[in-house]
């Protein structure tokens, strides 16, 4: 039986030693290979004074050694931290600081990105993958772990040991570091493995940067099935017909990303000219995506069951809505239901329970979640909400600040987020709801709204992204039918693309910005 | 035809312009080249080698570097 992330690639390594792990380009790594590898980076890191529960560091590309550090680096006891590279360095900086980083796995072509950071901590650091001159940081080259010993360490590793920690926006503008230890991390594995039953046959494919928990799929659940893990570089998401060619040559079976990436391959993947028949699940999640969008993109794929993936990075996933053919029950996708091992409630301002099918905030208690935020006992102790038990031990949930209804089949859907509900003169505005509106007439396809106050006012604000040949007077005049008028936007801009987080979602903080400016310097 | 198209890329589509490229430079991996800029690119070169480019072939291989563009194009001309 295995309890830890730790175990996963032992465990598959003797099962399955020699089918290949992870592969990125002409790289590729069998399990027992792999194992090995994670063994050495392990050992490397105890030489070099790594403690347990010491975080390290991984500033890598997304390719193979991103796993091998990720595995090696839980291996040694140690929590690994991913680094957004194209993050500015003053964010970098802060989150080394924040988790007093001491160790950090990168590789040579990011030399260049990783100097500035590594300039201004006052710290030493060991570093493993990349030699930068002038500095006083101790540099070992990848290579130095072949003279290391490939055994595993005898390190003792517990459930409830921390793993890992993510690094998201905090509203606070400093970013806040979710942690998860080896049980809430190999509990996803777990329940996702199951609930998409993948097993050592499957092709499973990452989209998604390490520091975005959509990659625990390729980098937890994937070898703990002892599949396979194809993880696409970054320019995979410039060429999406390189991207329809990688899943019919490859034989792609599991698909996992953001809606974004699926609308590219619709617009510009080729997909009449390719043949996707061996894709068995299509998973998406993230942010919505739109019903005709998903029916459109179905119709490439005859043999996949599509998965809209729901949850939080501080639940990872807690629902699941699986459908196959067409969708023409809804209007928007669902969430869906409730994950196993996972319980929610549905509670109002007060925290009281909804009436079924009245909209409230989601809470979730799941064996995926998160013990809390890094260093920020404040902020962990306000994002949960601690139910009491006749036991007198008290029950936890996330509070998920999203608003869902849960309708008679006891299907949940998606109302929009706590901090999107807007109120503007006097009446409460849902801006996905407007979102939604628009996105159902086909001349856009993308939008985002957003809200900002002008003189005291809360006004509403639209940027779409048309399809070629629409017309924004056009779309305006639909607008003006179809929403009530204190909804309408006050202001609709085209753009050709929506400004998006390094994790693909639609970056409404920029898009204020944008908005700020124009009208300062109107005034 | 390739440093008409290098001068395209560092006037409309990189957000530097004191950067220099080499023609085995790859063109995404450093930022230059973005999903936006590829559009444009493509649609530049069909204009300026009096070419039809179609999805499929808008692929990594044939657009990582200013190399990669000269040797494709040199099959399209054939």
């Amino acid at each position: 039986m295995i309890y830890t992330i730790s175990q996963i690639l032992s465990q598959s390594a003797h099962r399955v030693p020699d089918n290949t792990a992870f592969q990125s380009g002409s790289e590729s790594i069998t399990f027992s290979e792999a194992d090995q590898r994670t063994n050495q980076i392990a050992h490397f890191l105890i030489n070099n004074d790594l403690k347990k529960g010491d975080r390290v560091g991984v500033f890598l590309n997304r390719n193979v050694k991103s796993a091998l550090a990720v595995h090696g680096i839980l291996k040694a006891g140690g929590v690994f931290v991913p680094i957004d590279m194209d993050a500015p360095v003053e964010r970098i900086q802060f989150i080394l600081d924040d988790c007093k980083i001491k160790h950090i796995i990168s590789e040579e072509s990011l030399a260049n990105k990783l100097k500035p950071v590594l300039d201004s901590i006052s710290t030493e650091v060991v570093i493993l993958g990349v030699h930068l001159p002038n500095t006083s940081h101790s540099f070992f080259k990848w290579e130095s772990l072949n003279k290391v010993q490939n055994h595993l360490p005898d390190i003792k590793i517990l459930g409830s040991d921390l793993a890992y920690i993510m690094y998201t926006s905090g509203t606070t503008g400093f970013p806040k570091g979710i942690m998860h230890t080896h049980y809430s991390g190999l509990s996803y594995a777990k329940l996702s493995k199951a609930l998409y039953n993948i097993s050592e046959s499957d092709v499973v494919v990452n989209h998604s940067p390490l520091h975005f928990d959509m990659s625990t799929l390729g980098y937890f659940t994937a070898p703990l099935a002892g599949a396979k893990c194809i993880i696409l570089g970054k320019q995979y998401s410039v060429f999406p017909a390189s991207l329809s060619q990688l899943i019919e040559q490859e034989k792609i079976t599991v698909w996992y990303s953001v809606p974004l990436v699926l609308q590219q391959l619709l617009e510009r993947g080729d997909l009449h000219n390719r043949d996707f028949s061996s894709l068995r699940w299509i998973l998406f999640g993230g942010e919505p995506f739109p019903v005709h969008q998903l029916n459109q993109f179905m119709d490439h794929c005859s043999n996949a069951h599509f998965s809209n993936v729901y949850g939080p990075a501080e639940v990872n996933q807690c629902t699941f809505y699986n459908q196959k053919g067409e969708e023409k029950k809804y209007e928007s996708v669902p969430l869906g239901k409730v994950w196993n091992d996972t319980d929610h409630l549905i509670l109002d301002e007060n925290s009281v329970e909804v009436k079924k099918g009245d909209v409230g905030e989601l809470m979730i208690h799941s064996s995926t979640m998160m013990v809390g935020y890094w260093n920020n006992q404040e902020l962990t102790k306000k994002s949960i909400l601690e139910i009491d038990s006749a036991s007198g031990v008290k029950k936890k949930y996330y509070k998920t600040g999203d608003l869902v209804k849960e309708d008679k089949d006891g299907i949940l859907h998606f109302m929009g987020r706590k901090d999107r509900q807007i109120k503007t003169r006097g009446y409460r505005v849902e801006l996905n709801e407007i979102e939604e509106t628009i996105l159902r007439y086909d001349d856009a396809k993308q939008v985002a709204c957003y809200s900002y106050k002008l003189k005291g006012v809360n006004e509403i604000f639209a940027s779409v992204v048309l399809r070629s040949g629409a017309l924004l007077d056009d779309l305006e005049q639909k607008i003006q039918k179809s929403l009530p008028k204190y909804s309408i936007p006050k202001l609709i801009l085209e753009t050709q693309k929506l400004p998006r987080t390094s994790a693909g979602k639609v970056d409404y903080k920029k898009l204020t910005q944008n908005i700020r400016t124009i009208y300062d310097s109107k005034n | 035809m390739i440093q008409r198209i290098k001068a395209y890329i560092l006037s409309d589509i990189a957000s530097d312009a004191d950067l220099s490229i080499s023609n085995d430079d790859d063109l995404l991996g450093s930022g230059i080249v973005d999903s936006m800029g590829i559009m444009k690119l493509v649609a530049f070169i069909e204009d300026e080698a009096d070419v039809k480019i179609p999805p499929g072939e808008i692929v990594i291989e044939n657009f990582i570097n200013l190399n990669a563009i000269e040797q494709y194009l040199k099959t399209k001309q054939d």
